[in-house]
């Protein structure tokens, strides 16, 4: 099962400015976000690729907040990184410069299965099969 | 053994493929250093002081001979003819072109093999006990739930960029903890409750490196079905507040420590509500699925000590001093595990020639079933040799080079690569070790001394785990000299102890004097039958200190 093709921006493209948008960093509690209700998008900023605490992040306002817009990952990710932030519920990219959209597409889509729950996936592997 | 369905398999090429694409990238300039490094890393992949070194994973440490002959075949074709298994049962080619790893990766995909996530701030290989499925007193086969985990840590979205490595063991003996689940970021013990249900007896925060801690109970029973969610609170709780500023603090035993077992448990407990019985929550059909894997082989029925075991016992005196030592005691009537230790002077521990690994895997299929365990002191098993055969198996281990008497005593040392190989450390360990086997070579003495451990890493990042040692050896740097601490009184199973400093550091030429004043100290305080180590717990460091530094007669 192939994962639902996410939004693909550039980082100059106007429709990131077009809705509501709350930028939370990636250390933010999930306890200090109040307003999941009242937005389209909440877009994640990674300050370094290496910082996964986006990924659990992501997972809990889809998860545990339910939250049902938009959400977008910006700043310094790899496109290697968008399967796995795809699967933790991210469907909106801001590409870093110079990625190819080509490039994003195939990183995206690396895997065709996974073993673990994710937020496009809620059920596991061994209770799909 | 576990055999991957076509799902598993599918994982594993695909990753290949991934890999490959991004080795391509990265040679086309598309994928900078930096952006390359943690891909390379989850893939095994290092660079090394000389050349590229390649982490294979070997889960919870079975190898089949399929795959001991492909790792053969890899050693030959792509390095220069041997292997390394490492501490955590792994194995690793020093040699690998960077440019041809796609394509060693593609040969370990054809045998279910991969190097998924032996390096780099993830979830690394699980490990347990060598001698699971096969140990008389075990509560079960742990093998099953390292499978388990195995499945679900492999390619987990959500934490493959943690603030650091992260190691999870599992053991199921509760007599003696083969698997130093004590020392790891997770340990889990299988345990039975008063109804007789397994579960899991968890701890969390051991580990080595600059920062030895031993692990802290944080559930003490865990029914099964609820493993695979508790594990994702307690790794959610780590992503989200581990350090990530300070890479020397940053493993899940610092953040244990600052916040309290209490504080910490508390946070796990509150994500673990979220999850607890929803969808990735155990059921008995899985287990059933996975634990098929692993059945017993097909024994035949024999007896314990038959006549051809026992006439050559009372015939060959070096049979006898590898039985005693190597072989050890199984569930089944009539069958043993066989120990083959990686520790010859002269060869780095833990190495193994392609030639040796091919007529390993020959024995292998003649005498235990066609698999092969790797143990976290660099060692291999035999886990379902016939006690009848197990003189034939000997004579050819003999021819191999590969029967050394020495499990467990002092010349079984666990070491890591050290400065001839490794970028960071301090010091050489493999001279070291060379010198101090050289120096006890007397089989009796060395059984006269008996069980003993003895780690030598050569930097604080405690890769051979000197810790843990009953005997550790730490290579420092003293303005650019090499220098060696050394410690006693460390030990890797359930009782587990850290080893202390016994003073001022050595150079490397006085270390096998100092060892020797150490042992000689042991023979002379020792009680009838009393271990180094319960020598050492009951006098303590002072008298050993004494002798070491007392002044030389000219």
């Amino acid at each position: 099962m192939p994962l639902k093709q996410p939004e693909l921006l550039a980082s100059d493209d106007a429709a990131i400015n077009n809705s509501q948008i709350l930028v939370l960093e990636t250390d933010t509690e999930l306890e200090a976000i109040t307003a999941t209700d009242s937005v389209d998008v909440i877009a994640i900023r990674f300050e370094a690729f290496t910082d996964g605490r986006g990924f659990s992040l992501a997972r809990m306002l889809r998860e545990q907040r339910n939250f049902q817009g938009t959400l977008r990952a910006m700043g310094d990710f790899l496109p290697d990184q968008m399967h796995y932030l795809a699967r933790c519920g991210f469907d909106s990219f801001v590409l870093p410069e110079g990625t190819h959209p080509e490039t994003a597409t195939a990183c995206l889509n690396a895997f065709t299965e996974a073993y673990q729950t994710s937020v496009e996936r809620p059920e596991p592997l061994f209770r799909r099969q | 053994m576990y055999v991957y369905t076509e799902v598993d398999q599918r994982i594993v090429d695909e990753r290949v493929e991934q890999y490959r694409d991004q080795t391509r990238r990265y040679l086309a300039g598309e994928l900078t250093e930096q952006a390359f490094l943690p891909l390379r890393l989850q893939n095994g992949l290092y660079i090394q002081r000389f050349a590229p070194m390649l982490r294979v994973a070997v889960p919870y440490g079975m190898i089949n001979t399929a795959q001991m002959r492909k790792l053969a075949y890899i050693a030959r074709f792509y390095d220069k003819g041997y292997m390394h298994f490492t501490t955590r049962q792994n194995v690793q080619f020093n040699w690998p072109e960077l440019e041809q790893v796609p394509d060693i990766l593609a040969e370990l995909a054809t045998v279910q093999m991969h190097a998924i996530q032996t390096s780099g701030a993830c979830i690394r290989n699980t490990t347990t006990d060598p001698f699971a499925g096969v140990l008389p007193g075990e509560v079960e086969d742990p093998r099953p739930w390292c499978e388990i985990i195995r499945q679900w840590s492999t390619l987990h979205p959500e934490f493959a960029f943690l603030p650091r490595k992260f190691k999870i063991a599992v053991t199921a003996d509760p007599e003696q903890d083969r698997a130093a689940v004590q020392l790891h970021d997770i340990g889990i013990q299988i345990v039975r409750n008063a109804d007789g249900k397994t579960g899991f007896k968890v701890l969390v925060g051991g580990g080595l490196g600059r920062t030895p801690v031993i692990g802290t109970t944080i559930v003490e029973f865990l029914p099964w079905q609820h493993l695979l969610t508790y594990l994702d609170a307690i790794l959610r709780v780590y992503n989200r507040y581990g350090r990530r500023d300070n890479k020397y603090k940053a493993r899940i035993k610092i953040l244990v420590k600052a916040m309290g077992i209490e504080a910490f448990r508390e946070k796990v407990e509150h994500e673990w509500a979220f999850t607890k019985d929803g969808p990735a929550t155990l059921t008995e059909a899985e287990f059933k699925r996975v634990q098929a894997h692993f059945t017993r082989p097909a024994y035949q029925t024999l007896t314990e000590q038959p006549a051809e075991l026992t006439t050559a016992l009372e015939t060959n005196a070096d049979f006898q001093a590898w039985y005693q030592r190597n072989v050890m005691r199984h569930q089944e009537a009539g069958y043993a595990a066989a120990i083959i230790t990686l520790k010859n002077t002269g060869a780095a521990p833990g190495d193994i020639s392609a030639t040796q690994m091919d007529n390993l895997a020959r024995l292998a299929d003649h005498y235990s079933f066609g698999e092969i365990r790797s143990t976290h002191e660099q060692n291999l098993v035999l886990a379902d040799v016939r006690q009848d055969q197990l003189f034939e198996l000997w004579q050819h281990l003999v021819e191999n080079n590969l029967a050394s008497p020495h499990w467990g005593l002092l010349p079984d040392m666990i070491v890591c690569p050290g400065g001839d190989f490794c970028s960071l450390a301090n010091a050489k360990s493999l001279p070291v070790a060379a010198a101090i086997q050289r120096r006890f070579d007397d089989l009796d003495y060395l059984h006269d001394l008996g069980d003993l451990s003895l780690n030598i890493s050569g930097c604080m990042n405690a890769c051979a785990h000197h810790h843990i040692g009953n005997i550790g050896i730490l290579g420092v740097d003293k303005k650019g000299e090499e220098f060696y601490q050394v410690m006693l009184g460390g030990s890797a199973s359930h009782d587990a102890s850290l080893g202390k400093i016994i003073g001022p550091s050595f150079n490397h030429e006085a270390i096998p004097e100092v060892i020797a004043t150490i042992l000689a100290t042991y023979v002379e305080l020792r009680e009838p039958q009393e271990s180094f180590i319960a020598t050492y717990r009951r006098v303590g460091l002072a008298p050993f200190k004494e002798k070491v530094y007392a002044p030389k007669a000219a």
